[in-house]
């Protein structure tokens, strides 16, 4: 059987730059042999984010969709890393069994990698509880979360068809009382969908379409081009970041700068990753 | 004495969740609910007190709804809203405007072009 090796052999951090490597590796391996298994090897990397180990489990399913495996090497080292590693669910994910409970540790918390097919409005409190059993979040903080959360979800809900459903994690630094959430989908993106209603999309405008709000590709009778745009506020005024990958189309926002990009390869799907400072009453 | 108006129905958003179903699902029936209680009051209190994460599709699911049945003048002559926080506020707002500018903004108007070669 034919396999298509790939290394991650640095720290794939919250950074728009190290998630980009890192996702332009494993879609090469992916794509380089539309047959082969593939292997990930990460045992010299020392620091991975839910951002990742989303991103694994999206491509796992993806893979055994397709009659193909995939096979990860973990990593060595720190003991931090082995432990997020373990919490993440992303060993049941491979092995097809079902995720872990959250885990609550003395350095950080983990929502394990969940599945889900659809926006309901108690999906996101495991990822507020995770905050919520380490620190007294304000309630706005939390109506803030629950929101950004359901806004990606819904927005994979009505217009990806990812054939694998939307992925999605989380991890809460204590010391940094910083969450990050990743949510990650293998359908059709953001530049294919908004073509059926506006030819003249392309992955130059597409996310910009949506950051700024109003454009849909009116995929339900609930979508008013609204929920993408309602993240990026919310993420700027709490002074997170947020990335986002769409096939070839990148955006990311810090609180200083935000720009839009096209990628020299695609990620077959969507992935939100962003991060938010906690406030607490 | 208009004793709807005395005493107005107050409907729970909490109450109306499909905990199991989509977000969707819970905008709808919170809409389907106060649109039954209008029926025989003259004012209704909607509570959003205890409602989480209620995103533009909660809220674009009911005001449309409620737009169908009874036209978004409701809102100010028969409705009541009490919201839970300032976020949920906001993004009531924008699907409100959304929903408003429907009725004027092309985009949200249009039928998707069909192109034939």
């Amino acid at each position: 059987m034919a396999v298509s090796r790939c290394k991650i052999d640095f720290d794939v951090d919250d950074d728009p730059g190290s998630i980009r490597t890192f996702l332009e590796r494993i879609e090469h391996a992916v794509q380089s042999d539309p047959i082969a298994d593939v292997i990930v090897d990460l045992s010299k990397c020392e620091c991975l984010g839910p951002d990742a180990v989303t991103v694994f489990a999206a491509v796992h399913r993806d893979l055994a969709r397709q009659s193909r495996r995939l096979t990860i090497h973990p990593p060595v080292g720190p003991p931090s890393l082995r432990t997020f590693f373990d919490w993440s669910g992303l060993e049941a994910v491979v092995a097809e069994r079902s995720p872990p409970d959250a885990q609550l540790g003395e350095d950080f918390n983990v929502l394990p990698i969940r599945t889900f097919v659809s926006a309901n409005l108690l999906a996101p409190e495991p990822i507020v509880g995770i905050v919520r059993s380490r620190l007294r979040a304000s309630e706005e903080w939390q109506e803030y979360l629950a929101i950004c959360v359901n806004e990606v979800m819904q927005n994979i809900q009505d217009h990806s068809q990812s054939p694998i459903g939307g992925l999605m994690s989380a991890k809460f630094t204590a010391e940094a009382k910083e969450l990050r959430v990743a949510i990650v989908d293998r359908g059709l993106g953001v530049c294919a969908t908004l073509k059926g209603r506006f030819p003249d999309t392309t992955p130059e405008n597409a996310l910009k379409r949506v950051m700024e709000g109003r454009y849909t590709a009116l995929s339900r009778q609930n979508n008013a081009g609204l929920g993408i745009n309602h993240l990026k506020s919310i993420v700027q005024i709490l002074g997170g970041h947020l990335y986002m990958v769409s096939w070839e189309s990148e955006f990311a926002l810090n609180p200083e700068r935000q720009h839009y990009n096209v990628l020299p390869f695609q990620f077959r799907g969507t992935g939100v990753f962003f991060s938010l400072p906690v406030r607490e009453d | 004495m208009d004793s709807g108006r005395s005493n107005p129905a107050r409907v729970a958003a909490i109450d109306c969740m499909d905990a199991q179903g989509s977000i969707v699902d819970s905008g709808m029936l919170l809409a389907d609910t106060v649109i039954n209680a209008m029926k025989t009051h003259s004012i209704v209190v909607i509570d959003l007190n205890g409602l989480r994460g209620a995103s533009s599709s909660y809220f674009n699911v009911f005001l449309g709804r409620l737009q169908e049945a009874c036209g978004l003048g409701c809102l100010e002559r028969d409705i009541s809203i009490e919201f839970a926080n300032d976020v949920q506020k906001m993004t009531f707002d924008r699907s409100l405007e959304a929903i408003q500018a429907g009725q004027r903004i092309p985009i949200l108007n249009t039928v998707p072009s069909k192109t034939t070669t």
